[in-house]
């Protein structure tokens, strides 16, 4: 891949990740907050990206409608325009455009905007000609209105030398300060080497910039905002009586003594500047002005400009695609198997150095194996953004008013299960806007809040994520669940089933209890879907609804699908993995009850895995026996021989084996041999249920 | 005297290229370089350090580079603005391009 190519690349991936999420997110909250300048500073600094990259990257559609959009709000920044339903629903609709772009580069034609623009630019119209109206008043009382004067900055911005592979174009920095008002710039290339000395893609170049503008020290500080870790950075204030236009007489005294000697510090640029000023333009009592002490000001008027205005940052990121990440894992899960084979060895032939080196190792690989799996964790948060849209586009569709709260954001899980939880928790999202919250005069005659509540929370426990949708709709009628589910053969008609049974029917494929079909849900193709999706995750779902008062749907999902610590067992030749998150503990088998055993004066369960996966033979005099505990539910698996821990790189079962119960995935084992990998809950359930029975 | 005519983009994607193409003429050409740069595209900062450090390489070896046909307006406008036609004042290494391009801008003569 080319430079070009790659930091395109770099672009495309920035943009799907982080700047679109970015302004969907902070666009988003605007609506509730149309105010808050925290959220108008995100989604402007998204724009601003999306402009200079796009345009550094050959987007230029992307850049001409981040270019319209970053001006106005840059005027929502400024006061003069205010964020309504309107802006950010074309907002929102340029941030789609702007994905389409990005998606397929191929579509960059002036043709793909330019009925947003158009949009855009109506607004824009129609804010100004209000705004002419209102200024018009004042000037004609007051006649020509004083010219406000200027500020002068000195910029001394140095960037590092790896900042041209990063994909930034200093000179397009420098054209948004010539933008910002009058600007001379000093180029320093005194360590510009020789060419057999040079590495043409690093940056040897500094610059000093004078800047006269009407703008703050923030307004300068945002150009920079997205190179501060690729560069230092000093902006003092030199003067803030400068009258505009006058500009070019301390340029020229100023600018060659910048370029002549790079040594001279702020004081030294405010005496002459202060000499100009009063010589040139008019006198002023004031000493040289305070270099601005507010937030994102230069540490101190010394500091302006030989130290960075922004301390060094010590940590910094970088970004890796997916698919490296994805390639490591795999690499870690085959020298986890080798590993495993080696200590067997070790253990098999009682060498000592060899069983150093093996433990060597093992703690090496778990070490990596850790880390290996912590850099594709994710917080689910990251998902938050895109349910938000969904939550904002549906209920508008369907004439409700829905407030989507999310908690436990910061919750972590791996990256794959958090992409392939997307499609499911979309879906239940969209079931619980069409069909469970209702409508807000509905809501009103119900003694309800007009907006419906939906909560989205994540939270761990134990190995695994539980995510939960709850919503305060109508719920389900479990009448017309049983009905339904004596309709299509599913349930006898004489059967008395639990509440909790009934529910779980809305699972069943092809069940729906909806009216009407829309094109979001109801078609009863989704419940299926979204179980079976949750169920390839290694995961669980589960619904529980009250009438009237709403509906909540639980999943437990495992948080990570690559590589988990397990307890190895042995039934005859056959060998299991036990999840290490669900063991509580291990004991010899000693039957004092049928059907359970006693722990500490608890009468728990049992199941023989032998009975259950129908392997033939004899059991030996003293079985073992795992004790796994899940929310609160604890099972005793018989077996032949608990062997000891392992780490077992999960690989999925193929569809023919999807109806085994108890079964959630295998493992290969050191000697090449495969373990099957135990899915508890199942196991639980059949144990609670012959205890039942005996 | 050899010529060397520059077009296209000048961008950080094509600095390895142009350094290697000017090393060569350092290594190859007699006393003086032309260089054409009419048809140069955009360009960014990696292209005027190429340029930069191939003017004083000319200089130490007692060569010369000079401007044969100036580039486009837009690019000595970039120069300006950048700065870049100024620190060339300062080097004053006899070769500078920069400082040709600034001079043919402001006496008209540029494409």
């Amino acid at each position: 891949m080319t430079t070009e190519s790659r930091v395109r690349q770099a672009f495309i991936e920035e943009a799907r990740e982080e700047l679109l999420p970015e302004l969907e997110s902070a666009l988003l909250e605007l609506v509730h907050a149309p105010e808050d300048m925290e959220l108008i500073n995100r989604a402007f600094r998204a724009l601003h990206t999306l402009k200079g990259s796009g345009a550094m990257f050959g987007f230029d559609r992307i850049s001409e409608l981040a270019h319209e959009l970053e001006t106005i709000f840059d005027d929502v920044r400024n006061g003069s325009f205010a964020v309504d339903n309107r802006l950010v629903e074309l907002t929102l609709a340029a941030k789609d455009r702007f994905q389409m772009l990005v998606d397929d580069p191929g579509l960059d034609g002036p043709e793909t905007v330019a009925d947003l623009l158009v949009a855009f630019r109506q607004i824009t119209a129609d804010v100004m000609t209000g705004k002419d109206a209102a200024s018009d008043s004042p000037k004609a009382t007051d006649g020509t209105p004083e010219a406000s004067a200027w500020s002068l900055y000195h910029i001394r911005f140095k960037p590092r030398p790896g900042i041209f592979t990063t994909g930034t174009n200093p000179l397009f920095l420098l054209d948004e300060l010539h933008e910002m008002g009058a600007a001379r710039v000093v180029a320093h290339v005194e360590s510009v080497p020789l060419l057999d000395g040079m590495d043409p893609e690093r940056c040897y170049t500094w610059w000093d910039i004078l800047l006269a503008t009407d703008q703050g020290q923030n307004a300068i500080q945002d150009v920079f905002i997205f190179v501060e870790d690729k560069c230092d950075l000093a902006i003092g204030l030199l003067t803030d009586a400068l009258q505009p236009g006058r500009e070019a007489p301390v340029f020229d005294r100023l600018a060659p003594v910048l370029l002549k000697d790079a040594s001279i510090d702020i004081e030294g640029l405010r005496r002459m500047v202060s000499g100009e000023v009063v010589a040139g333009d008019r006198k002023t009592d004031s000493a040289p002005a305070a270099v601005n002490t507010g937030p994102g000001a230069v540490p101190s008027a010394e500091a302006g400009v030989s130290a960075p205005a922004a301390p060094a940052k010590t940590t910094s990121s970088m970004r890796v695609q997916a698919r490296k990440l994805d390639q490591l894992v795999n690499l870690v899960g085959e020298l986890v198997i080798a590993q495993t084979r080696l200590s067997r060895l070790a253990d098999q032939h009682e060498d000592a150095t060899l069983s150093e080196i093996a433990e060597v190792i093992e703690r090496l690989s778990n070490d990596l194996r850790d880390t290996t799996l912590d850099i594709r964790m994710l917080p689910i948060g990251s998902s938050f953004g895109k349910f938000k849209r969904v939550a904002w586009d549906f209920s508008a569709q369907k004439g409700k008013e829905v407030d989507l709260v999310t908690e436990g954001a910061a919750t972590e899980l791996d990256k794959t299960v958090i992409e392939r939880l997307d499609d499911p928790l979309v879906h239940l999202l969209r079931n619980s806007i069409d069909h469970g919250i209702e409508n807000p005069e509905e809501r009103e005659r119900a003694g309800k809040p007009r907006h419906g509540k939906i909560v989205f929370s994540a939270e761990h426990a134990g190995g695994n994520v539980i995510i939960t949708i709850a919503d305060d709709g109508r719920g389900i009628d479990p009448e017309a669940v049983r009905a339904k589910a004596v309709e299509r053969g599913l349930l006898a008609s004489g059967a008395a089933p639990s509440e909790k049974e009934v529910l779980n029917f809305i699972f069943e494929p092809g069940f729906s209890t909806a009216g009407q079909i829309s094109d979001m849900s109801g078609r009863g193709v989704g419940m299926d879907v979204v179980r079976q999706n949750i169920t390839a995750l290694r995961g669980k779902v589960s619904v529980s609804s009250i009438k009237g008062q709403g509906t909540t749907v639980r999943m437990t999902i495992p948080l990570t699908l690559a590589i988990i610590d397990g307890l190895e067992v042995r039934i005859d030749r056959e060998h299991f993995i036990v999840p290490l998150a669900v063991v509580s503990e291990c004991l010899e088998h000693h039957r004092r009850r049928e059907g359970f055993i006693s722990l500490r004066d608890q009468l728990v369960p049992f199941l023989r895995l032998r009975e259950w996966f129908g392997i033939k033979g004899s059991p030996p005099q003293h079985e073992q026996v795992v004790v796994a505990s899940l929310e609160k539910r604890m099972v005793g698996l018989v077996v032949d021989e608990i062997i000891g821990l392992q780490q077992a790189v999960v690989k999925n079962l193929g569809r023919a084996y999807k109806d085994i119960q108890g079964v959630s995935g295998a493992t290969i084992q050191g000697d090449g041999c495969i373990a099957l990998i135990l899915d508890v809950e199942p196991l639980i359930q059949k144990a609670e249920q012959q205890g039942t029975e005996r | 005297m050899g010529k060397i005519v520059l077009h296209g983009d000048c961008l950080v994607n094509r600095a390895e290229e142009l350094h290697h193409l000017f090393c060569h003429l350092l290594e190859q050409s007699d006393d003086q370089v032309a260089v054409d740069m009419s048809a140069v595209g955009r360009c960014d900062v990696s292209f005027f350090q190429v340029i930069c450090s191939a003017a004083r390489s000319f200089a130490q070896r007692d060569k010369h580079l000079a401007l044969d046909v100036p580039p486009p307006a837009a690019f000595s406008r970039q120069l300006e603005k950048s700065g870049m036609a100024s620190a060339c004042r300062k080097c004053d290494c006899g070769s500078c391009l920069f400082k040709a391009s600034s001079d043919a801008m402001q006496a008209g003569d540029v494409g």
